[in-house]
């Protein structure tokens, strides 16, 4: 897949834009809508419905003074911020923000790169953004950033696993781990006539696997425990101030639109929707609007997620992460591949839904018998219970990190 | 040519980070340096166009690995550099001394027989005189392209099936040992009761 | 690809039993916990059924990489019998010493789960994991004595060098890959016999081998490679160090017998010399240590040092040749080897048998205490003596055989080198029979020490004890029923 080096440059463009404008969307649009859950007004003042705040924030920010504490490590503490935001964007390059369009002779996706790897740069990527926050943390030579970024980084990884494990589910069952593979396997109908293909219907545990571990990934409430304002003074940011910590903020709110992106691509089918017959310039620009509504479902259940729930304490953070979502996890992607081996041996026979119907009595059987199942069940039971139980001073009414910044 | 640029910086990236992990003395610093190697090494992955390896490589070693070990650097505090002191002058020369020897040894090695025309994988040239042909990747180059992961699976599979199987084995070893080795209580409290006499006839 | 399930039938009941053992331990309560010992004998018995149904024939699956044929079959027996052995030594020995059983019994079944898959891998890839899957369990059994220091040092010594010869090994193997473009060890022959003329190989190739022999002479603890073992012999718990200085041991030699005459059979001029002055350090060193221990532990480990050393000797003469000549003296080499692990097992096992029986509930394991041990128990004393003999290469005794079969290997096509082989070997007998005959005094002719303790080596041990000894009694006065089995093994490697 060669293009000309302009077409490269434009969707480059294009994504490093869309993302950006996204992001500076989800800052207004959380601080709108939390502050509406919370009965305040929210900020109002700039631009139509306070729309241009982020645009003055990011401009403060970068004007405001850059405060270097003593005692930290440099070069460390300078390159931390910077790798985050390098990830983060550089993590977009494999999704499709729409589909295909036809420019000056060149018809060509709105995709950086296709890679043959797609989804696996996307966690590689992920991966690389742990050492942002966890370099940040230990250069700060402070103990807060320090436990903070202890914290996030084992979070992090923990995450990736559950969500690694949801992904594999996806291979198995899209043949592929490429991206554009895995959008086209999602475009026709699904299982039942007049639902839409995507994988969400099928991989059910998976996409939910993968929905808690992105709130987990991007370090969102209720899992954001890496800055835990209560109890860290702001976790691994603490001691940045100015263009340094915008970068930090820039990190985590793209972190959002990247996750959501990202679902979107690998389980509501990306930028594919109905164009209803609309004349070609506009059905060019149809997949771009459906994956940016898909996204901001997603963007929006962030904001909700925030206003609405404490934080959780961080043992049950992990106990949930590998006891309950990498199980699911790892059992899912087994079941799908079993699916797929039965859909590809053309259904099962009677004798093997015999076996399997004799497999699940024995397993019920058992499983009642030692009471295992049963105490397992109140396990997972207590997990999530736990996991939306405030254990925390309560998140709602704290301010926008935006907002201590100033 | 772009290829050889790219090998070239990455080689090089490569090489100095490898002697940097070991020259540091700042503990974070080495593990840091540490990611940089393997980050060059995917690069040089990429450069020999296995897509796969390279973001596993950044995926699990870079991603997962080191992140562990600056964890248990970090929780450990053993970050300060007074605890590296290198062992005296002569432990140090006998150090420089036996890498030069591997380095040099590897170099014989290599640069006589695989730098020639005929060490290129799908040349056409006869090898002559101590030169070697490209051996081994062949099977690689006539798979299809598919960033070298259905072959890799294929292979993994089928061939490999029970070297696979193993490590499973290997892996779930592992854990228990690292539990059981972490554990810090020795025995359970009910199992402080046992009888030291004859337990059964 | 079909899998011959059948083929891997051993493998499965291993692994099986892993698993059931785990579970039962997780289970099962107090007391009742060392119910997992008999659990996984019951397992290794019918691993032993298994490989016994697959006798004689000749299967391969998974593309080659996994082969049943005698020499597999053969070295699968002696893995499962030294597992049962192993097994009946470590009952009570962790039944009363508050260890974490269930894990040991996990840890040592899935070690030997790597051994039992070792013969039959004709695939560097496989042959590595199986490897691994050996050494990794053994690294954390060294340290089960959580309490004892030394048992820490000696897992940490044990794990870092374990690393190293790893390490040193794969890059060997990474190299030979490169080179010959395969990982099946056939394949490589094939690939080093089209490449390479005898006597010009290329400096890189023979590199790569000798790399890949250090890492298994640290597996086989030979010199200069031996360092850790002494010490981590006598910091294991010692079940754990009975199974190390054997079943660990015959697998590095499983291990070196298939790459070296497999995989690298063409280059042998330039490994086999190199083994040979190896082996001649190695039993030096080792009997040379062993003189001056008065741990009996770190005795029997020297001693088991220089064992490695006989064991290597036969490698010393290794041919490169495909004529008639060449190829029977790489099978007589590599018999002697086979019949020197079998009785080698034995005798050793036995050996540490009793020196289990001997501490238990006392602890005592100096050669001081071992002064009229014949007095206060005749079964132990006697059996020690056996197998003290044994080791040594007495007559009326399996270790005279696998001496004799060793000399013979070195003597089939008379050479100057294999000559001097032959020699040393004899010299270092005598210097073995220095140490183990004073101790045998001790046993026999010393008065005990005031307030001995009376060994009480309870049911399973004296029965292994009992066992073993019988054995290297009547395999010394009955040769050919090892022998009979071991001569029909062939290393017909090249299929």
């Amino acid at each position: 897949m060669s293009r000309p080096l302009w077409v490269a440059g434009l969707t480059a463009g294009l994504t490093f834009l869309y993302f950006l404008l996204t992001t500076a969307i989800l800052i207004w649009g959380e601080r709108r809508v939390v502050a509406r859950m919370q009965s305040r007004l929210g900020p109002n003042r700039v631009g139509p419905l306070g729309a241009l705040q982020t645009l003055v924030d990011g401009l403060k920010m970068f004007f405001k003074e850059d405060v270097t504490p003593a005692m930290v490590k440099q070069p460390i503490f300078t390159v931390a911020p910077l790798v985050g935001v390098v990830a983060g964007l550089l993590s977009t390059a494999v999704i499709p923000i729409g589909g295909e369009v036809t420019l000056g002779g060149e018809t060509f996706t709105l995709q950086v790169a296709d890679l043959g790897v797609g989804v696996l740069w996307f966690l590689a990527m992920g991966s690389i953004h742990v050492y942002s926050v966890f370099l940040a943390g230990w250069a700060s030579s402070s103990p807060y950033p320090l436990l903070g970024g202890v914290r996030s980084s084992a979070q992090m990884i923990s995450y990736e696993i559950a969500q690694g494990l949801a992904v594999a589910s996806v291979f198995i069952y899209a043949g592929s781990l490429r991206v554009s593979d895995i959008v086209a396997a999602q475009s026709g109908e699904g299982l039942l006539p007049g639902l839409p293909g995507w994988f969400a219907i099928p991989l059910l545990p998976a996409f939910a696997v993968f929905v808690v571990g992105m709130v987990a990934e991007a370090g969102r409430p209720p899992f954001d425990l890496a800055e835990a304002e209560g109890e860290l003074v702001g976790g691994f940011h603490t001691e940045y101030s100015g263009l340094r910590f915008g970068m930090f903020m820039l990190a985590e709110f793209m972190a959002v639109v990247i996750q959501s992106a990202m679902v979107v691509t690998l389980f509501l089918g990306g930028p594919s929707g109905p164009t209803f017959g609309l004349p070609a310039p506009i059905a060019a620009v149809m997949p771009t609007v459906w994956f940016t509504l898909k996204t901001l479902l997603f963007i929006f259940l962030f904001i909700l997620l925030r206003g609405a729930l404490p934080r959780t304490r961080y043992d049950r953070l992990m106990a949930l992460g590998w006891k309950l979502l990498i199980p699911v996890g790892l059992v899912w992607a087994l079941a799908t591949a079993a699916l797929v081996l039965v859909r590809e041996d053309g259904g099962l026979s009677t004798t093997a839904r015999l076996g399997l119907a004799a497999g699940a009595v024995v397993v019920a059987v058992l499983g009642l018998a030692t009471g295992r199942g049963g105490r397992d069940a109140a396990t997972i039971g207590r997990a999530v219970s736990t996991a939306v139980r405030p254990t925390a001073p309560a998140a709602t009414d704290e301010p926008d990190p935006a907002e201590v910044a100033r | 040519m772009g290829e050889t640029i790219a090998f070239l910086v990455f080689a090089g990236i490569a090489l100095g980070a490898a002697v940097a992990v070991v020259a540091m003395r700042n503990l974070v610093h080495a593990a840091l340096m540490l990611v940089i190697h393997l980050l060059a090494v995917a690069g040089l992955y990429l450069g020999l166009e296995s897509q796969f390896l390279a973001v596993i490589q950044v995926l699990v070693y870079a991603g997962a690995i080191v992140v562990l070990f600056l964890f248990v650097i970090m929780l450990l505090g053993v970050d300060r550099d007074d605890l590296l002191v290198a062992q005296g002058r002569r432990a140090v020369a006998g150090a420089v001394a036996v890498g030069l020897v591997l380095a040099g040894a590897l170099t014989f090695a290599f640069v006589g027989p695989y730098t020639g025309e005929a060490s290129v994988c799908g040349s056409d040239v006869a090898p002559t005189g101590t030169e070697q042909s490209c051996a081994g990747i062949a099977p690689v180059l006539d798979a299809d392209d598919d960033a070298g992961v259905a072959f890799l699976g294929r292979r993994l599979f089928t061939r490999y099936t029970l070297a696979f199987e193993l490590s499973a084995v290997l892996l779930t070893v592992a854990t228990i040992g690292a539990v059981v080795l972490a554990r810090r209580r020795d025995l359970s409290p009910e199992d402080e009761d046992l009888p030291t006499g004859e337990v059964t006839a | 690809m079909a899998i011959d399930f059948g083929a891997l039938g051993p493998e499965i009941a291993l692994a099986v039993t892993a698993l059931v053992v785990l579970a039962a331990d997780l289970s099962l309560r107090g007391p009742a916990k060392q119910l997992v010992n008999p659990v996984a004998a019951a397992g290794t018995v019918v691993a032993i059924a298994l490989t016994l149904r697959l006798w004689g024939d000749e299967r391969s699956t998974f593309g080659g990489t996994f082969v049943i044929d005698s020499l597999a079959l053969t070295f699968k027996l002696l893995f499962l019998g030294t597992l049962l052995a192993v097994l009946g030594i470590s009952w009570r020995f962790f039944a009363e010493g508050r260890y974490f059983q269930g894990e040991y019994y996990f840890l040592i079944v899935t070690a030997f789960l790597g051994m039992v898959l070792m013969p039959s891998a004709r695939d560097l890839l496989t042959l590595f994991v199986a490897l691994e899957t050996v050494s990794i369990p053994a690294f954390v059994m060294v340290g089960l004595r959580k309490r004892d220091l030394y048992s820490s040092e000696a897992s940490l010594k044990f794990f870092l060098i374990g690393v190293l010869s790893v390490a040193i090994m794969l890059l060997g193997m990474s190299l030979v890959y490169g080179f010959t473009g395969t990982t099946s060890l056939t394949g490589i022959a094939e690939a080093i016999a089209a490449t390479q003329t005898p006597g010009s190989e290329t400096p890189l190739l023979l590199a790569a081998v000798l790399l890949i022999v250090v890492g298994f002479g640290f597996k086989v603890s030979a010199v200069p490679f031996h360092f850790w073992a002494p010490d981590t012999y006598a910091g294991a718990p010692m079940p754990v160090t009975a199974m190390l200085a054997v079943a660990s041991k015959a697998a590095g030699f499983v291990g070196l017998t298939l790459v070296a005459f497999a995989a690298f059979a063409p280059l042998a001029g330039a490994w086999a010399p190199v083994l040979g002055v190896v082996a001649l350090a190695t039993m030096t060193v080792g009997n040379l240590g062993a003189l001056q221990q008065r741990d009996v532990v770190r005795l029997l480990a020297y001693s088991s040092v220089a064992q490695a050393g006989y064991i290597l000797l036969p490698f010393g003469v290794a041919r490169g040749g495909t004529d008639a000549l060449s190829l029977a003296v790489n099978q007589t080499a590599f018999r002697a080897v086979l019949l020197y692990l079998v009785a080698y097992a034995v005798m050793n096992i036995g050996a540490f048998a009793v020196v289990i029986g001997v501490a238990r509930r006392s602890g005592l394991r100096a050669t001081a205490d071992y002064a009229g041990l014949g007095a206060r128990s005749p079964l132990l004393g006697g059996a020690m003596t056996v197998f003290l003999l044994s080791l040594g290469g007495a007559p009326l005794t399996v270790g005279l055989w696998a001496k004799f079969a060793i000399v013979e290997a070195l003597t089939v096509d008379v050479t100057a080198f294999g000559l001097v082989l032959a020699a040393g070997l004899v010299v270092n007998s005598v210097i073995a029979f220095f140490y183990y005959l004073r101790l045998i005094r001790g046993i026999w002719m010393e008065a005990p020490a005031e307030g001995a303790p009376v060994p009480q080596p309870g049911f399973n041990l004296s029965l292994v004890v009992v066992g073993l000894a019988a054995l290297t009694v009547v395999l010394g006065v009955l040769p050919a029923l090892v022998t009979d089995t071991t001569s029909v093994v062939t290393l017909a490697l090249g299929r």
